[in-house]
């Protein structure tokens, strides 16, 4: 995965405790549709909680927490969004 | 059965169906980290067995259970988001749910899902009641949907789902009798194929993911915000940049200690009762009507006794390990280790868990094997399964130890050292080479980890599931073992000059003698190509604890109590290598060391193997094993002459 999101801001580049909206990753099918499956929707709205090792983020979906590695985050383009 | 791995699809089954089975089939399954495989424990207690699935390495647990008036059997089926699977566990649920046969597909499926993450089970149903498979849905983990500000309408949910919906608690058994007289209805309702279920059509799932949004958004009502959690405020050390990797290392040295401190006194003393009473337990009456010190008496004690003890000697090994898996699965680290674990694993295509295993290699590889199981996609297991046996287990440091002693008393610590970087050095260039040949697929998959909550292990489901995972060991590691040993004692036994009986022979006139004499030459290029030495690596694939017992019995001499003094034995070897090597002992010496470390580590291994990745694959190990430890062992010898 070397390429990230074009232009704009990835969830890789969100500092923690924001807000976004998702919009559509750059991965496979398969990874997109996984994602999906993970609640993380294109549209969802979603918590960054904290950075893992390695630069990737945990994030509170529904009322579940998902971790992504830094990799994949690159690849989601996101739209910050004030806090509920 | 074989289940095929296709597109999931109801095709073909168009008609209606009714089990007419007396003892039907109940399939359990939800995503990941749900709580599935607790409740699979709950409702089987001891009685479970678990193996893989007929011509697969895919784990599935089954057993019998009581639901209503009739006794069913209950399939743990492997974690899935969806029928779409990504990995070939997924895919075989998907398989076996849809495309067995009519009469081998379960009458009824029961849906785990969690009450903190409820969307991410309510897809795969949704799938399902497409397909027209009878449903219960079984809610899990309602504490922690509590405690994260959530609550859920149960009644509403049934309602909105169509179906029977219970709330269970498998850690305390709440919920489970209910869940049983549900399921019990359930066998009542026909099933019948609606229609199939299109993976590729995005329209046919974002229609699914709406639905899924419209249920969530009715059945779970926000009873506070959305605040942290202890999970949370521990999350945020254990899987920070810093500590992290501190408490991962911290827990692998646990685990790794464990397993090789506290199981070895435990080992020993099963060594000395075997050895000791049963040994004469069983041989005393044998003797006493008349057997005498026969071949029979001998065979029965060193041969059956013999290896009933050695594989009676890993249970306390392999207790620990399994206890300590369940307790790193339940606990909820494993998933935090995964990702802490992930990036250094990737290089070799591997998840974070795979750390796991590596580790505990280096202390045995048999429970290493075992610990496998971790890994959720069957090819990640597979792929660890084929490395671990090049880690350096510690019975190979009685050889190294022994060898150094003997060539380079001097530099005994660094020669060891160097066994132990060897090792590291052939997993990581193994890795390599399995990912860029033979897995060139997996590796690529990026991390979308559920994370689920800390949970304090409970005793009783921690004391089902070691049970449940070391019977299954015994079972299936038992025969080979046990049929190893009395090979190398029946070598031992046969006479091939006419000057002995069966059974009353030194070991350089026997079979065992003129086998290892037949294979010498292929070492010839390695520098030891001497029958001493094959001898020794042969007891070697019994166990790498009967090497230097061996090779001290080739030379009839006295086992060296200590390797560090090895004595006559040192002798005879140094002379024997001299001879063989044409002058380049050390060069030798170093040959053999790296055999030791890369060929196969002995018959445990292989039966932990066969139980894990099939014998087709771990016949295949066997092949990497001794060409990979050929080739090393050739190479360091050609180059280390050389220099002397």
């Amino acid at each position: 995965m070397s390429r990230s999101t074009q232009g704009g801001q990835s969830l890789a580049e969100i500092s923690l405790g924001s807000w976004v909206i998702l919009g559509a990753p750059d991965l496979a099918a398969a990874h997109t549709r996984r994602l999906a499956e993970l609640g993380l929707r294109v549209g969802s709205r979603v918590h960054v909680l904290f950075n893992a090792v390695g630069g990737g983020k945990v994030v509170v979906v529904e009322h579940g927490r998902v971790a992504l590695d830094h990799a994949t985050c690159r690849r989601i383009p996101v739209t910050t969004q004030p806090p509920p | 059965m074989t289940a095929t791995l296709n597109t999931p699809s109801c095709h073909g089954d168009t008609a209606r169906r009714r089990r007419t089975s007396s003892s039907p089939t109940i399939a359990l399954i939800g995503p990941p980290n749900v709580g599935k495989t607790t409740l699979f424990n709950a409702i089987s207690g001891a009685r479970a067995a678990v193996g893989n699935w007929p011509g697969t390495t895919i784990d599935v647990g089954r057993a019998t259970w009581r639901v209503g008036a009739r006794t069913v059997e209950i399939m743990d089926l492997p974690g899935a988001y969806s029928l779409d699977g990504i990995s070939p566990d997924e895919q075989l649920t998907a398989a076996l749910l849809l495309d067995a046969p009519l009469d081998e597909r379960p009458a009824a499926v029961i849906v785990a899902v969690s009450a903190a993450r409820l969307s991410t089970g309510l897809y795969l149903f949704r799938q399902l009641r497409e397909c027209g498979v009878p449903l219960v849905v079984a809610v899990t983990m309602l504490d922690v949907a509590t405690r994260r500000g959530a609550r859920i309408d149960v009644e509403l949910l049934s309602g909105l789902l169509d179906a029977e919906v219970v709330a269970v608690n498998p850690r305390t058994g709440t919920g489970i009798d209910e869940l049983a007289a549900m399921t019990s209805r359930a066998l009542t309702v026909e099933a019948r194929a609606r229609r199939p279920v299109e993976a590729a059509d995005s329209d046919d799932a974002d229609r699914r993911f709406d639905w899924v949004a419209e249920v969530v958004t009715a059945a779970v009502s926000r009873i506070a915000e959305q605040r942290r959690t202890r999970t949370d405020r521990l999350d945020r050390w254990v899987m920070s940049p810093i500590v992290g990797p501190l408490a991962f290392l911290a827990a692998m040295w646990l685990v790794f200690q464990a397993t090789t401190t506290l199981a070895a006194p435990l080992q020993r003393l099963i060594g000395a009762v075997v050895s000791g009473p049963l040994t004469k337990g069983t041989t005393t009456p044998l003797t006493t009507i008349g057997l005498g010190r026969g071949w029979f008496v001998q065979f029965v004690s060193d041969g059956v006794i013999g290896g009933v003890g050695l594989l009676l000697s890993f249970v306390p090994l392999m207790a620990l390990m399994f206890g300590l898996l369940a307790v790193l699965e339940d606990s909820g680290y494993l998933a935090r280790a995964a990702v802490v674990a992930d990036r250094a694993m990737r290089a070799l295509g591997l998840p974070g868990q795979a750390f796991l295993p590596l580790i505990v290699g280096f202390g045995c590889n048999v429970p290493a094997i075992s610990a496998t199981r971790v890994l959720a996609d069957s090819r990640h297991r597979v792929m660890t399964a084929l490395l671990v046996p090049f880690t350096s287990c510690s019975a190979r440091l009685t050889v190294y130890v022994l060898v150094a002693s003997m060539f380079f008393p001097s530099n005994v610590g660094n020669v060891v050292f160097v066994m132990y970087i060897a090792s590291v050095a052939l997993v990581l260039i193994l890795g390599v080479v399995l990912r860029r040949t033979l897995w060139r697929t997996i590796g690529q998959a990026p991390l979308m980890l559920e994370l689920p909550p800390y949970q304090a292990p409970r005793l009783r489901l921690l004391a089902a599931s070691t049970w449940m995972r070391l019977r299954a060991f015994l079972r299936t590691a038992g025969g080979v073992i046990i049929v190893a040993v009395a090979a190398v004692w029946l070598l031992q036994a046969i006479p091939v000059d006419g000057n002995h009986g069966f059974g009353n022979v030194p070991v350089k006139d026997s079979a065992y003698a003129a086998t290892a004499g037949a294979v010498a030459p292929v070492f010839e290029l390695a520098g030891f190509g001497d029958w001493h030495a094959t001898g020794a690596l042969a007891a070697g694939f019994v166990a790498k604890e009967a090497v230097v017992s061996s090779w001290a019995q080739t030379y009839a001499t006295e086992r060296p109590t200590d390797p560090h003094t090895p004595g006559q034995l040192a002798n005879l070897v140094r002379a024997d290598f001299t001879a063989s090597s044409g002058g380049h002992q050390n060069a030798a010496a170093w040959a053999f060391l790296v055999f030791v470390l890369a060929y196969t580590p002995c018959a445990a291994t292989l039966a932990a193997q066969r139980r894990e990745i099939g014998g087709k694959l771990a016949a295949f190990g066997i092949v990497v094993q001794l060409a990979t430890a050929w080739t090393l062992a050739v190479a360091v010898f050609q180059i280390g002459r050389w220099f002397g």
